[in-house]
């Protein structure tokens, strides 16, 4: 219905603007007339005679007046309704009275009379049939009434039959025929064409109304996300992939990261990272932006401007496929108070690890402490008693000379045989337990220190310091041996963070066999804990024979909070941290070798010169 | 300066206060128009349609006249005003009363003019009909003896020199085209037992 309206629309426009040029075209035909007219007159009959005097001919007269004349109904109806019907009848009756105009200037002529016809082709330009039937009833009509009243002028006798003027008009009815078969083929190939252009025009407004619909909801959904994302604490970018200059920046990098104003403006986003993060993160994105899906990759970087410094982490979103655009999308978020709180989280399990391991320590230190206080106490009372024999001997040699028996029965007294042997064996076991004291209280110093820089380390040092801050833990339920490799060179680490892991590991296993030896009283477990140099990896292992690690819980071991313990007894943490500080900060690989009733392995493989920095900023 | 297509529903219909003066401003010129078609008609058909005067014509060939009848064939004398110029119809109908005759007619065709006026264009024209010869009448003597007074009138005169024909062979001044004239002159040609006929004559008077 929308189409056939439409079409009707469009063909009745059409049509009017075909009868408004056809009039165009008599205006100018009639004003061509005009002239024509008057200059034929001029040609053929300028004059009447009558012997020697002239006068203007009625033709001239005819042709300059009667041409006005004829043409000031037409050209007014032109001008005040154009396209009127009554405009182009009126136009058909003129044309028709400017045949009879030129018949009669040239005499009558018969060549003249084609001008009907050719007018009649000229009205069939307005495609309207009716138009040739008033031309063709102005013919008639002439006819008629020449032939009544003037029949010679047309006939050429005095009396013609009635019906001779139907003889004249049914050569101008022929070619009405044809030329009403022309106008209607004509209208029909406007009315196809009215209903092709209606029908494209209604597609078009559907289409323009769909767009407009899905342009407007795709503002709304843009304008949507775009307050989502430029409101939220994370800031989305857009870069190019291959040289990070900035496509899109959302404007809340200045507020969020706490950036002057001239950040939002950057050109290139490696210009906001602090100069020894710039080719990391251009070859993070070279590495990740081409993957189909996310991975979940992400780099930490830091920014540093005169007023803070903040540590960021950027994560790359997926490639779209159907997209084909050298810009890569992410988004960055302020990590420095999480880093903050990772630092406080792993020196307050530190603590949480020692002060666990506090008691055990106080043991080991207090152990020694009392029998270096006994052994000194032992050596306290046994130079007492030699002092003692000493001073008599003193006073009998200062009253003359001491006997042999006497000597002898002084000896005796102070019992030097027994000092002898005993006296060696409390210094030596005093010295030792002074270096047992000094070992741990070394290796306290070891564990606890808060290097938070990655620095070359000697593994084999740091691992024996740990198992030495964790001997009461281990040594009442296993045997531990060490296998390190001498070969192992400096392996670049965060000794702290390290330690930690290996701490953590060792009290897991210890806990395991605990639980394994409460099957078989008295006995006692084992725990290995070996280093080898494998290429360009430190590898560390520790071997537990514990109850090993159920197929259901293996995969959730390294998640935060995740323990089998009861509760006060683990939070949970010790294998997250150990996860987190061997494969994010030093990108190295914890792996787990296990089955139920088998102990567990523990292989922890880091880089020995790993360049790739997650430094932290000093808070 | 034709208007635009305007907006209107009813094709060049302005608004109705416009439209009522707009209709009175065609009614006005409509009515010039009816009034100036009519007049011009009526003047036209009262000029073109008003025979010419016609002299005595002398029933016998007049003697003493210049004009050289050949005893064998019949005579045709045409006068016309050389500057008429209803003259071209009339040599237009002789042509075709030329060509019906088939050479049993001498026509003349004799150009009444004033003495030593140039010839006029129809004088080659007239020169060019096959059968007819040209020749001038200075002052309208022969005009006279024919009793022509207007141009294009035309006397036959049969082999013994009677009158057979006089008048006009156009239907109307400057008209070419069938006309009883010609019709009547062409009758008397095949058959000159019919009685003598005349016609009017229309074209512009000669003296």
């Amino acid at each position: 219905m929308a189409i056939r309206k439409r079409a009707a629309e469009i063909f009745r426009d059409d049509l009017r603007g075909v009868y408004i040029k056809t009039d165009r075209v008599f205006l100018w035909l009639f004003i061509i007339q005009w002239a024509a007219a008057i200059v034929l007159a001029l040609v053929i009959s300028p004059y009447a005679w009558a012997g020697r005097t002239r006068t203007l001919h009625l033709h001239v007269e005819i042709a300059v007046f009667g041409g006005l004349i004829i043409n000031l109904l037409p050209i007014a109806l032109m001008t005040l309704r154009p396209g009127a019907a009554i405009t182009r009848h009126v136009v058909a009756v003129t044309q028709m009275l400017w045949a009879a105009m030129f018949v009669h200037l040239t005499g009558g002529r018969i060549e003249t009379h084609f001008h009907i016809f050719g007018s009649l082709a000229f009205l069939s330009f307005y495609r309207d049939p009716r138009v040739l039937v008033t031309a063709t009833g102005v013919v008639a009509l002439d006819h008629l009434l020449l032939g009544f009243y003037w029949p010679e002028s047309v006939y050429g006798i005095a009396n013609p039959e009635w019906w001779r003027f139907l003889e004249h008009a049914a050569w101008v009815i022929f070619e009405d025929v044809v030329l009403w078969l022309g106008c209607r083929r004509a209208l029909l190939e406007m009315r196809v064409s009215s209903e092709r252009e209606a029908t494209l025009d209604v597609s078009m407004h559907n289409v323009e109304h769909q767009v407009a619909e899905r342009t407007a909801e795709l503002k709304t959904a843009a304008d949507r996300y775009r307050n989502v994302l430029e409101n939220t604490s994370a800031v989305p970018w857009e870069i190019n992939r291959d040289t990070c200059d900035i496509i899109y920046l959302a404007p809340q990098i200045v507020t969020v990261f706490g950036l002057p104003e001239s950040a939002g403006r950057t050109a290139n986003f490696l210009d906001l990272l602090h100069v020894d993060d710039r080719e990391p993160f251009r070859q993070f994105v070279v590495e990740h932006a081409a993957a189909a899906a996310s991975s979940g990759a992400h780099i930490d970087s830091r920014i540093v401007t005169d007023e803070r410094a903040l540590n960021v982490r950027s994560f790359l979103a997926a490639r779209d496929e159907a997209v084909d655009s050298a810009g890569i999308c992410g988004i960055s978020i302020d990590i420095t108070q999480q880093r903050k709180l990772e630092q406080e989280l792993a020196q307050a399990q530190k603590l949480e690890s020692i002060g666990q391991l506090s008691a055990g320590i106080a043991h080991e230190i207090n152990t020694p402490t009392q029998f270096i206080g006994d052994n000194v106490r032992f050596l306290d009372e046994s130079m007492t008693g030699v002092f003692s024999v000493l001073q008599m001997l003193e006073r009998r040699a200062g009253a003359g000379a001491v006997g042999g028996d006497e000597l002898a029965k002084l000896l005796a007294v102070a019992d030097v045989a027994y000092l002898r042997e005993e006296v060696p064996k409390a210094i030596s076991q005093s010295l030792d337990g002074v270096a047992r004291i000094s070992t741990i209280v070394y290796a306290m110093k070891e564990f606890s220190h808060p290097a938070i820089e990655r620095t070359p380390h000697d593994l084999n040092r740091a691992i024996a310091s740990t198992i030495t801050v964790a001997s009461n833990e281990w040594k009442y339920v296993a045997d531990l041996r060490t296998d390190f490799d001498a070969n192992l060179p400096p392996v670049t680490v965060m000794p702290g963070a390290f330690n930690q892991v290996i701490l953590n590991i060792l009290v897991n296993a210890a806990h395991a066999i605990t639980e394994a030896n409460a099957a078989k009283p008295g006995g006692k477990g084992s725990i290995r804990v070996s280093t080898r140099k494998i290429g360009a990896w430190a590898e560390i292992r520790i071997q537990d024979s514990g109850t090993g690690i159920s197929e259901k819980i293996r995969a959730r071991i390294f998640d935060p909070f995740f323990t089998t313990k009861p509760v006060g007894k683990g939070t949970g943490q010790g294998l997250a941290i150990a996860h987190d500080v061997v494969v994010n900060k030093h990108k190295g690989t914890i792996a787990v070798e296990t089955a139920p009733g088998q102990g567990t392995t523990f292989v922890i493989r880091i880089p020995i010169g790993a360049d790739d920095a997650t430094r932290a900023v000093a808070a | 300066m034709l208007p635009t297509d305007s907006s209107q529903s009813e094709p060049g219909a302005p608004s109705p206060a416009p439209q009522r003066t707009h209709r009175l401003h065609i009614a006005c010129v409509a009515s010039v128009w009816i009034v100036g078609i009519v007049f011009g008609v009526r003047q036209l058909q009262h000029f073109e349609g008003t025979p010419g005067a016609i002299g005595p014509t002398p029933a016998e060939w007049p003697a003493g006249s210049d004009v050289v009848r050949d005893a064998r064939l019949m005579t045709l004398v045409m006068l016309i005003h050389p500057q008429c110029s209803c003259t071209q119809a009339s040599l237009t109908e002789l042509a075709e009363v030329m060509e019906r005759a088939g050479g049993r007619v001498s026509a003349w065709v004799l150009f009444v003019q004033p003495q030593n006026a140039p010839h006029s264009a129809s004088w080659h024209e007239a020169a060019h009909l096959p059968g007819v010869h040209v020749g001038l009448d200075p002052n309208g003597v022969q005009a006279a003896r024919f009793g022509a007074l207007t141009s294009g009138y035309v006397v036959l005169y049969d082999v013994a020199g009677r009158l057979r024909f006089s008048g006009g062979i156009t239907a109307a001044r400057g008209h070419a085209g069938k006309n009883m004239g010609r019709n009547q002159l062409v009758a008397m040609l095949d058959d000159t037992t019919l009685p003598p006929q005349r016609h009017a004559v229309f074209g512009c008077p000669l003296g």
